[in-house]
């Protein structure tokens, strides 16, 4: 099954992802915030992080640039979330994909889809 | 942008003004008319960001249940499923309700402290005001809030900014408090008084106690507490145009202290 790391430190959004995510057969590992994203990444081997921006202890951002340092972890692509315009620039960053709150199923399916090179959820 | 600069030199009154020159005036006016209108700006974001995370679960929430029954149309689905699927939503919508009530509070008095209404309040009487609003709330916490304030303060103070500044910051004592007494104390000193809250609760590390009174921090939050991570900033804003500052002192596990220092007359 396809593993997707989730991180938000919103409780109702990891909820509702994790069973839509899981109703279309993914693996779903969350957490709260960056730091913690960064522990999980180090025991599991995620297909994509979808992650949101402004978190307490260690934001999006702060993650996001540790993940694309990391020779290791560089080539997992990452999704960003957030409430703000996507003003991030996907030059500095390296984002794959960004999502802006609110968002619909099928703009989160869709851009699922379209980071990881337009597989479906059974595929392996 | 017109509406505010007449509204300025309303509330100012004409004599204040008659003694200026009309450029001081309006120059004043104007930089005045534009803090009134960035500090709107910044509570339209704060509203606009706070809002669409809620947003966001609801809408996915609901298109899942749709897309569950448009899968299954003749699916009869039973009372406990349906009750399981709106629950989230419901609970949701709550959320953003309490939510917009707390930001057209803050929309208020924010725009109400970028033109202040400075007039003598007999600060004693706006802590008891404040304190006795969660009487009920620390019962049901298990605290108790003892007030100590002589009677006699007078202070230049924005009344209805000032009990919302003390309320967030006794409420603030009661959520953490973990229902050990609650000290509220009011002191003078040299053109100064002091507020302090003292509880005993949960405490915050040291290396929180800067970003405690940023806009959407939450490292001061319980798990079962939801917070929007706005009543410290707002306090301290309300503080802060009243030339006003808030400390903290703090230790985790031990309790919190919030010290506010106001001048005692003066005049914006």
């Amino acid at each position: 099954m396809r593993t997707i790391l989730v991180v938000d430190d919103e409780h109702d959004i990891l909820l509702v992802v994790d069973l839509l995510l899981s109703e279309a057969n993914f693996n779903v590992v969350k957490a709260s915030n960056g730091k913690e994203a960064l522990a999980r990444l180090a025991e599991i081997r995620p297909e994509l992080v979808l992650m949101d921006v402004m978190m307490p202890v260690m934001g999006g951002l702060d993650t996001l640039k540790v993940i694309k340092a990391d020779p290791e972890y560089k080539t997992i692509p990452v999704i960003l979330m957030s409430a703000l315009p996507p003003r991030i620039s996907q030059q500095e960053y390296k984002w794959d994909g960004f999502l802006q709150k609110p968002f619909e199923i099928h703009e989160l399916m869709s851009t699922i889809e379209r980071v990881t090179g337009g597989k479906k959820s059974d595929e392996k | 942008m017109r509406n505010n600069l007449i509204k300025i030199v309303k509330d100012e009154g004409a004599d204040s003004y008659a003694r200026k020159l009309p450029e001081q005036v309006l120059s004043e006016a104007i930089a005045r008319a534009n803090e009134a209108e960035r500090t709107r700006d910044e509570l339209l974001a704060i509203a606009g960001h706070e809002m669409r995370t809620p947003l966001t679960a609801m809408m996915l929430h609901l298109q899942a249940l749709e897309s569950l029954a448009s899968a299954n149309p003749d699916r009869v689905f039973t009372s406990s499923e349906i009750v399981a699927r709106v629950q989230m939503p419901i609970t949701l919508l709550r959320r953003l309700s309490t939510m917009l009530d707390r930001l057209l509070d803050t929309s208020r008095i924010r725009t109400a402290s970028a033109v202040l209404h400075l007039e003598p309040a007999d600060i004693a009487l706006l802590l008891k005001n404040a304190v006795t609003r969660f009487e009920g709330a620390a019962k049901v916490a298990g605290s108790k809030i003892e007030l100590h304030a002589p009677e006699g303060v007078i202070a230049f103070v924005d009344s209805l900014g000032m009990e919302k500044a003390l309320s967030n910051i006794v409420s603030n004592a009661i959520k953490f408090g973990r229902g050990a007494p609650i000290s509220v104390e009011l002191h003078t000193a040299g053109e100064y008084f002091y507020i302090s809250v003292q509880d005993h609760g949960v405490g915050i590390a040291e290396a929180n106690h800067l970003g405690i009174f940023k806009r959407y921090d939450r490292s001061h939050t319980l798990d079962d507490e939801k917070s929007h991570g706005l009543g410290l900033y707002i306090a301290q804003e309300i503080v802060k145009s009243h030339d006003g500052t808030i400390s903290l002192e703090s230790k985790l596990g031990v309790g919190s202290i919030f010290t506010l220092k106001l001048p005692l007359r003066k005049l914006r």
